[in-house]
C-alpha cells in the first residue's frame, strides 16, 4: 500500500477490511468501528479491500467521479421440505464497488469478497 | 464489527408472531408456526380443480443493529417455482397482516422468482427504497403459497433464499 504500513487486526469471523487511503492519513476499518457514513468520499483518494488470509487486496481509486459502495450481502437459504426438517443457512460477505454517472446512466460495478479470498462479480 | 442480528420471523393464527427466528418457511395444510414436521401436513394432490396450502407469512426482524446503520434491499427468491409436476411456489408481498388462507391468495399471486431479482421484492415501510435502521424494526411482509394441480407429483423439494445487503 503505498510507502504506508499499517497493522491490520480481524474481527472474529471478518474476512475481509476496508482502508480508507486519504493525502494524510490511512485509516483502517477495524481499528475504531467505522461506518460506511464516516469516510469522507469527497476526500478519500482511494479505497483498498485487504483479504485477512491471502495476500489479495482490491484497490479502488476514487477518480473520474466514482462514488464509492460498501456493504455486507447476506443470503438466508431455507429448504422447503415434504419430509424433514432441515432449518436454514446463512452467508455473509462483503461488497465493494463503486457508481459513475455517463450521459445520465448510472454503472455499477460490484465485487463480491468471498472469505476464502475469491473476488466474484455480481449483476445486482 | 458486530454484525447485525436479523431475524425472520414468522406470523399465522389472527396474530401470533413467533419469538424466534423461523426453523422454517414450510408450506402445510395447517396454519401452523415453523417448526412442523411437513409430511404430518401435506397438501393433498386435487381430483378436479386446485389445493391450495395455508399462506406462509413471514418478515424480518432486526434483533439487534449491532454496528450496522441500516438494512436494506430485500429479496425473496428460489431455486425453483416448480419443485414438482403440477406445483407452483407463489409469492407475493404486503404493508399489511391478515390471517393465512388456503385458498387462492390474493398476495402471493406470482410464480416466485428463480434467481435473485434485480430489485427488491420485500419492503421496509410499505414501499421500495425504504430500509430498517434501528433495533426492533420489522420489514413488510412476505407470503408464500403452494400451489397444487390435479397432475401434481409428491416429493418436491426447493430452497427459498432470503437476501438483504447491510451497511455498515
Amino acid at each position: 500500500m503505498e510507502n504506508n504500513q499499517i497493522q491490520l487486526t480481524f474481527p472474529e469471523n471478518e474476512f475481509w477490511q476496508w482502508i480508507e487511503v486519504y493525502d494524510d492519513k490511512v485509516i483502517a476499518q477495524f481499528d475504531s468501528i467505522r461506518h460506511f457514513s464516516d469516510i469522507d468520499q469527497e476526500n478519500l483518494k482511494r479505497f483498498i479491500m485487504v483479504h485477512k488470509l491471502s495476500n489479495t487486496a482490491i484497490n479502488i481509486p476514487l477518480t473520474d467521479g466514482r462514488r464509492l459502495i460498501h456493504f455486507y450481502r447476506n443470503y438466508v437459504k431455507y429448504d422447503l421440505v415434504s419430509v424433514e426438517d432441515k432449518g436454514h443457512d446463512h452467508f455473509r460477505f462483503p461488497v465493494v464497488g463503486y457508481q459513475i454517472t455517463k450521459n445520465n446512466t448510472n454503472f455499477k460495478v460490484l465485487l463480491g469478497l468471498m472469505p476464502d479470498g475469491r473476488v466474484e462479480v455480481l449483476e445486482s | 464489527m458486530a454484525a447485525a442480528t436479523i431475524h425472520i420471523r414468522v406470523k399465522y393464527g389472527i396474530s401470533t408472531e413467533e419469538a424466534g427466528d423461523a426453523a422454517d418457511l414450510n408450506l402445510l395444510n395447517s396454519d401452523l408456526g415453523s417448526g412442523q414436521t411437513p409430511a404430518s401436513y401435506p397438501i393433498t394432490v386435487p381430483s378436479v380443480g386446485t389445493n391450495y396450502s395455508y399462506e406462509r407469512k413471514f418478515r424480518l426482524k432486526v434483533e439487534n443493529i449491532g454496528d450496522s446503520s441500516r438494512i436494506q434491499n430485500l429479496r425473496v427468491y428460489a431455486d425453483t417455482a416448480t419443485p414438482s409436476t403440477g406445483c407452483t411456489i407463489k409469492y407475493g408481498q404486503t404493508s399489511s397482516y391478515a390471517t393465512p388462507v388456503n385458498t387462492e391468495s390474493l398476495v402471493a399471486t406470482d410464480a416466485i422468482p428463480t434467481s435473485l431479482p434485480e430489485t427488491e421484492n420485500l419492503y421496509c415501510g410499505g414501499s421500495g427504497g425504504g430500509y430498517l435502521g434501528a433495533t426492533g424494526e420489522y420489514s413488510d411482509y412476505g407470503v408464500l403459497q403452494l400451489v397444487v394441480d390435479t397432475t401434481a407429483t409428491s416429493g418436491g423439494n426447493a430452497t427459498i433464499t432470503v437476501a438483504y445487503d447491510e451497511v455498515a
